[in-house]
């Protein structure tokens, strides 16, 4: 079940009145079960069989929790937490990663000409795995860190890692901010409505309209067959790209603060303007901020950050980077994305860019802004192609500049123009949204949305493309 | 790699300068952009009816939904929403 979906908007006006009923008669338990049994069921939309793999995953977090209670204060505490993790990363390894080691075994032998029979599988990936993976490492190490006091009801951890607008493709809650709102039933007194209702409309618009076009008609075109496109049109292509996926994904991390807003509960933003970055540290402070940030806390820190010395913290960072370029999947394109942005990284620590932004005339803003776009729309190439081939390809057809121009429309290029204007407007655009919201009556905000969505409907077209981050 | 220490869990809250209100706005808004769709993009809904799973209830929900979208277009506004897609594909493809 996708959100942009006649399907779930049927699911959704089920599950909210029901949720909303029995919390307000205060049967608070009765709230969480309704909204986990909601929460299995719409994952066990794509395949009921890895709803048992989701409830493992609650399991072994829930009795880590426990045992990490019990151990407290002795060195068994630590033993439970890295026992705990390793478990956690090893189910997330085993269905990312074990084809992949598979297959290269094979080809490795076959090269040394000793080939065996190795134990190839069938293996499906289960949607949303690095995302509920993600969230129990965050259970069991914000309760050992003491930045949750105590662990949880089995009911609690299995409403934050499995609660729905989040369980697929995120924005990666974090234990410590979002266990403390299980306490009480969400009050019908304080319910965000304008907030959800504003930030789920904007996704609609930019994952059916924007992302759903530049991905159709350039995007796809242009990567699946590079050498028949001249220049122009990959360079646009990947322009596309840039805005298509920052689309895409910032839609979905809307949608589902919308949805878990208009149920009562808050989740931290995920987006904010990633493509007027100054510097890369700035860009990964406004891109996917909830993995950014699991990534510093839980990955670099442990490392050491910026606790060694100069060398040892280019090291974290490259290191951080490269296992977030995996993160995403077990091939080399990812693997040089990660290291890209980690080697970019250290340099910009080491020659100090970007130290004095603060200080920097508009013209030396806005050139760094080019020139960390261009930097991370190179990325990108790697990132979308389906393998290094297709990177080559699409660099050497940089070169050519004497075709012309087939995929570029003018609709097109105002959409990439649109998406990059968004990045520019008032940091406040959300709150100045709102406030126009509260000053129309019901009925016109009614209105309002049901002519967006229609409107939405007649130039979207029919069906919608699943989400680029489910693959994750 | 954010080096600083500005995105704390939970510090980035978009609830910052917005106004909360009472549960009870909700209903009447959603009903509202509902029946909106249902007159006018009925034909989406006989679409999403046919693609159910085989059922008898299913059947069933196909022929209410069949029956409710010929009924949009003989009083108008499903004529009107396919003239407005049709107005607005011409217009960008």
């Amino acid at each position: 079940m996708i959100f942009p979906t006649l399907n779930f908007l049927l699911f959704f006006l089920v599950v909210c009145p029901i949720a909303w009923a029995l919390a307000i008669t205060r049967a608070h338990t009765l709230h969480k079960l309704a909204i986990i049994g909601a929460s299995y069921f719409f994952y066990a939309f794509w395949n009921w069989k890895l709803a048992f793999l989701l409830f493992g995953s609650v399991a072994l977090n829930f009795a880590a929790g426990r045992l990490i209670d019990r151990t407290r204060g002795t060195p068994w505490c630590k033993r439970v937490v890295i026992l705990a993790v390793i478990l956690n990363l090893s189910l997330l390894g085993f269905f990312k990663y074990y084809g992949w080691f598979i297959e290269s075994l094979d080809e490795l032998l076959r090269a040394l000409g000793m080939e065996r029979e190795l134990p190839f599988l069938e293996i499906v990936l289960p949607v949303g795995i690095s995302f509920f993976t993600f969230q129990g490492i965050s259970y069991i190490v914000d309760l050992y860190r003491g930045d949750l006091d105590r662990s949880r009801p089995l009911i609690d951890v299995m409403f934050f890692i499995s609660f729905f607008p989040h369980l697929v493709a995120g924005p990666i809650v974090r234990a410590a901010a979002f266990l403390p709102q299980l306490e009480t039933p969400p009050s019908p007194n304080r319910v965000f409505v304008g907030l959800g209702l504003i930030l789920i409309m904007w996704g609609v618009f930019k994952k059916a309209i924007v992302a759903n076009y530049l991905a159709v008609s350039l995007v796809d075109k242009a990567f699946f067959d590079p050498t028949a496109y001249g220049a122009v049109d990959l360079l646009f292509a990947v322009y596309a790209y840039a805005v298509q996926i920052y689309c895409d994904f910032s839609a979905y991390s809307d949608i589902a603060i919308g949805v878990a807003a208009l149920l009562g509960y808050r989740f931290q933003r995920n987006f904010n303007q990633p493509y007027r970055a100054e510097t890369l540290a700035d860009f990964w402070r406004r891109w996917h901020m909830s993995l950014s940030s699991w990534l510093r806390d839980y990955l670099y820190i442990p490392l050491g950050g910026n606790r060694g010395g100069e060398l040892k913290t280019y090291r974290n960072l490259l290191l951080t980077m490269v296992l977030g370029g995996i993160w995403h999947g077990a091939a080399w394109k990812f693997l040089i994305w990660g290291a890209l942005h980690g080697g970019f990284l250290a340099l910009e620590r080491a020659i100090g860019f970007g130290r004095d932004s603060a200080r920097w005339p508009t013209w030396r803003r806005a050139l760094a802004v080019l020139l960390i776009f261009h930097f991370v729309c190179f990325c990108w190439i790697f990132f979308r192609a389906e393998n290094l081939a297709r990177v080559w390809e699409m660099l050497a057809g940089f070169g050519d500049w004497s075709r012309p121009t087939t995929l570029l429309t003018p609709f097109l290029l105002a959409l990439i123009a649109f998406g990059m204007a968004i990045q520019f407007t008032p940091p406040d655009t959300l709150q100045r949204t709102d406030r126009l919201y509260h000053r129309l009556p019901n009925w016109a905000v009614g209105v309002l949305i049901g002519v967006s969505l229609l409107v939405i409907e007649a130039i979207g077209g029919d069906g919608a493309a699943p989400f680029i981050y489910f693959q994750f | 790699m954010s080096t600083t220490d500005d995105l704390a869990p939970g510090t980035i809250e978009l609830e910052t300068d917005m106004r909360p209100q009472r549960l009870w706005v909700l209903p009447p808004i959603m009903a509202i952009a509902l029946a909106m769709l249902l007159v006018f993009n009925s034909q989406g809904l006989a679409k999403w009816s046919r693609d159910l799973p085989p059922s008898t209830f299913n059947l069933h929900v196909a022929d209410a939904a069949g029956w409710w979208h010929e009924l949009m277009v003989k009083l108008g506004p499903a004529k009107a929403f396919e003239a407005l897609r049709d107005a607005i594909g011409v217009e960008l493809k």
